[in-house]
C-alpha cells in the first residue's frame, strides 16, 4: 500500500451535502467535480469547506480539454489552481479527450483518434499543465462509441505512451473500459494487462446504459456485475488503488452508494487476502 | 498528406453543432453500428445535455412555457448560442436576450424576463460571501460620521427591475398556483442571499429603489437623505433611518464607509 492510498471513496454530489455533513459516514474520502466549485461563494462553497474540513478530497475536471488543438485554457488553469489552493485536494485529474474547439464547448468527452500526431500534442500539453498547477496530473480513459479510421494504434497504447512520456498518472476508470470494450470489441483484460501499474492512481466504478448493440457511459444505474467482475482483475493486477463509485444521475439516497461502495471494499479485501498480486513495477 | 487532428475535430464539431455528417467518412463502423449511428450517440447527447441544463436552470419558465414551447425555445437556443464556457453553469446565461430578440418569444416579453429573474436568482446562490454589518455596527460609529457614510451591499444583492409581472407569474408556478396573465407592470425587486445561504427577494417602492440606486453609485447618506426629503419633507430622516436599518437586518450591506477614511468603518 502507498502513501497516495486513500481508500474507498464517492462523488460528491448536491443531494447528499447535508446528509454528508450530518452523519459523517463511513467514506474514506471525496471526489469533487472542480468545475461545480468554480464559483465565487454561496451553498456550494460553504458545503465544500466543511466537508473537505472532515474528509479528504481530490479533484476531477471535466473540461481541461487536453486534447483540444485549441490553446490551452490559461484561466481555466488559473482558475483550477486557484480551487486547489482552497481545496487542497491528494490530486487533480482530468481526462484524455477533447472537449471543444475554436472556443466551443461540446460538454462531452470526446475521444482522440489514436496516431503520434495526437500523442506529440497531448504530451507537450501535459507538460504545460503540471508545470502550471505545480503537481502531477491523473488523466481518466473516457468511453467512446466512435473509433476514427486514422488511429495508428490501440487505446491503450496510446494511453500508456502518453502517460510515460508525459510523466503523469493514470485514472483508470473500470467501467469506462468494459463500456469501450463492448463498444469496440475487444477483450478489457487485454486493456489491463498492458497498464503500467506503477501509473495508476484511482480508480473509477460507474453504471451505465446497456442497450445490446452498444452500451452508454450515463452514471445512472448501480456498478453491474461484469464491471465488478473486472474490477476484481483491476485489484489483482495493481493492489490497493484509491477506489470511488461515480453517480451523476438518478443519484439514490446516499446510504445506498454506501451499501454499494461496500462491495468495492469486499472485493478488494477478498483479492488481498487470497490472491497474490501481479506487479511489474515499483510506484513512482 | 495527412489529415490533421484539428481537421478531424471540426469536422467532429460540425457533426455537433449543424448535423454535419463529414467525419462519419472517418468513423469505423460494424454489423452492430454503422458510422452514422456512432456519431448520432455524440449528436444527440450533445442536445439532451443542454436541454438538461436549460431545464435545470430554469424550472418555472420550463413548467410555464409547457413542453412544446419549451422545446422551441430550447432547440432555438442551442442552435443560436453553442457553448463557450467551461462550466455549465452559465451555459444560459444569454437565455433572456435570446427571448427578447426571438421573433415569436419577443413578442411576449414577460418570457424573457422571467428567464432572467431566474438567472438573478442563480447569481445570488452562488455570489461571493461577505460578512455583512450589523445595526449594531453601524450604531458604534459616532453620528456625526453619518451623514458621510457610503454603503456597499452584499456581492448577492441584485436590483431587478422589471416592466411586466414576471415575478408575479413565477411566484404562483412555483407555488403551483394559476399564474396570472401577463400584464405591463413597472416594478423594482431586490434578490439576495440571506445569512443561512437562502436566497430571498422582495418587492422595493419607488422611493427604495431609489436610495437603492444613490447608494450602489457611491452616494452617501446625507444625498440619500435629501433624496427623501424631495418626497417626505416632514418624515425624511425617519423613513431613511427605518429602510437603513432594514437594509442592515436583512444582511444586504457588507461595508459602511466615508470617502475621506475608506477603512475606518470597514467591517470586512
Amino acid at each position: 500500500m502507498t502513501d497516495h492510498y486513500l481508500g474507498f471513496g464517492l462523488g460528491l454530489r448536491t443531494p447528499h451535502f447535508q446528509d454528508v455533513l450530518n452523519t459523517q459516514p463511513d467514506v474514506d474520502w471525496f471526489e469533487i467535480i472542480s468545475e461545480n466549485f468554480m464559483v465565487a461563494g454561496g451553498k456550494p462553497k460553504y458545503y465544500l469547506h466543511a466537508i473537505r474540513e472532515r474528509y479528504p478530497m481530490v479533484m476531477h475536471g471535466v473540461s481541461m480539454s487536453i486534447g483540444s488543438t485549441d490553446p490551452l485554457d490559461k484561466d481555466y488553469l488559473q482558475r483550477l489552481k486557484k480551487l486547489a489552493n482552497e481545496v487542497q485536494p491528494e490530486w487533480i485529474s482530468d481526462h484524455l479527450c477533447w472537449t471543444g474547439l475554436d472556443g466551443i464547448n461540446s460538454h462531452d468527452l470526446l475521444p482522440m483518434p489514436y496516431t503520434e500526431e495526437a500523442i506529440n500534442h497531448i504530451v507537450a500539453r501535459i507538460k504545460q499543465v503540471q508545470d502550471t498547477l505545480g503537481r502531477p496530473l491523473l488523466l481518466e480513459n473516457v468511453s467512446s462509441y466512435i473509433s476514427y479510421t486514422d488511429s495508428a494504434m490501440s487505446e491503450w497504447a496510446f494511453y500508456n505512451e502518453i502517460v510515460e512520456r508525459a510523466d503523469c498518472l493514470m485514472l483508470l476508470d473500470i467501467n469506462n473500459i468494459y463500456v469501450s470494450s463492448r463498444n469496440h470489441h475487444f477483450d478489457a483484460q487485454d486493456y489491463l494487462n498492458s497498464v503500467n501499474p506503477a501509473r495508476v492512481r484511482q480508480f473509477h466504478l460507474a453504471g451505465h446504459s446497456d442497450y445490446g448493440t452498444h452500451v452508454i457511459d450515463t452514471h445512472d444505474h448501480d456498478v453491474c456485475d461484469p464491471v465488478w467482475q473486472l474490477y476484481r482483475q483491476a485489484v489483482k493486477r495493481f493492489g490497493p488503488i484509491s477506489t470511488m463509485i461515480e453517480r451523476d444521475d438518478n443519484i439514490p439516497p446516499l446510504n445506498q452508494l454506501i451499501d454499494e461502495l461496500t462491495i468495492a471494499r469486499h472485493i478488494a479485501a477478498e483479492v488481498e487476502a487470497g490472491e497474490p498480486l501481479i506487479r511489474e513495477a515499483s510506484r513512482p | 498528406m495527412k489529415p490533421s487532428l484539428k481537421q478531424r475535430q471540426q469536422q467532429m464539431m460540425q457533426a455537433l453543432l449543424v448535423g454535419s455528417d463529414e467525419i462519419a467518412n472517418h468513423i469505423i463502423g460494424d454489423q452492430h453500428l454503422d458510422a452514422r449511428q456512432r456519431l448520432s450517440i455524440y449528436q444527440s447527447g450533445y442536445r439532451i445535455r443542454l436541454r438538461e441544463v436549460i431545464d435545470n436552470d430554469h424550472p418555472v419558465l420550463g413548467s410555464y412555457l409547457g413542453d412544446q414551447l419549451f422545446e422551441q425555445m430550447t432547440e432555438g437556443y442551442i442552435d443560436a448560442h453553442p457553448s463557450t464556457f467551461r462550466s455549465l453553469r452559465h451555459y444560459c446565461d444569454q437565455l433572456p436576450s435570446y427571448l427578447g430578440s426571438d421573433t415569436f418569444f419577443s413578442q411576449h416579453p414577460h418570457i424573457a424576463e422571467l428567464a432572467r429573474f431566474e438567472r438573478c436568482l442563480l447569481s445570488s446562490f452562488d455570489a461571493a460571501d461577505r460578512t455583512t454589518v450589523s445595526v449594531a455596527d453601524l450604531q458604534q460609529i459616532p453620528p456625526d460620521h453619518w451623514p458621510a457614510l457610503q454603503l456597499r451591499f452584499h456581492p448577492s444583492l441584485q436590483l431587478f427591475n422589471t416592466e411586466t409581472n414576471a415575478v408575479e407569474i413565477w411566484q404562483a408556478i412555483k407555488g403551483e398556483r394559476v399564474p396570472p396573465d401577463a400584464i405591463q407592470l413597472v416594478e423594482s425587486w431586490v434578490i439576495w442571499r440571506n445569512r443561512e445561504r437562502l436566497t430571498e427577494f422582495r418587492s422595493v417602492d419607488t422611493l427604495e429603489q431609489t436610495l437603492l440606486n444613490c447608494f450602489l453609485q457611491g452616494g452617501d447618506i446625507e444625498m440619500a437623505a435629501e433624496i427623501t426629503a424631495q418626497t417626505n419633507e416632514v418624515n425624511a430622516a425617519e423613513i431613511l433611518l427605518t429602510l437603513l436599518f432594514r437594509w442592515l437586518e436583512l444582511g444586504w450591506i457588507q461595508q459602511l464607509s466615508d470617502e475621506q477614511n475608506p477603512s475606518v468603518f470597514d467591517i470586512v
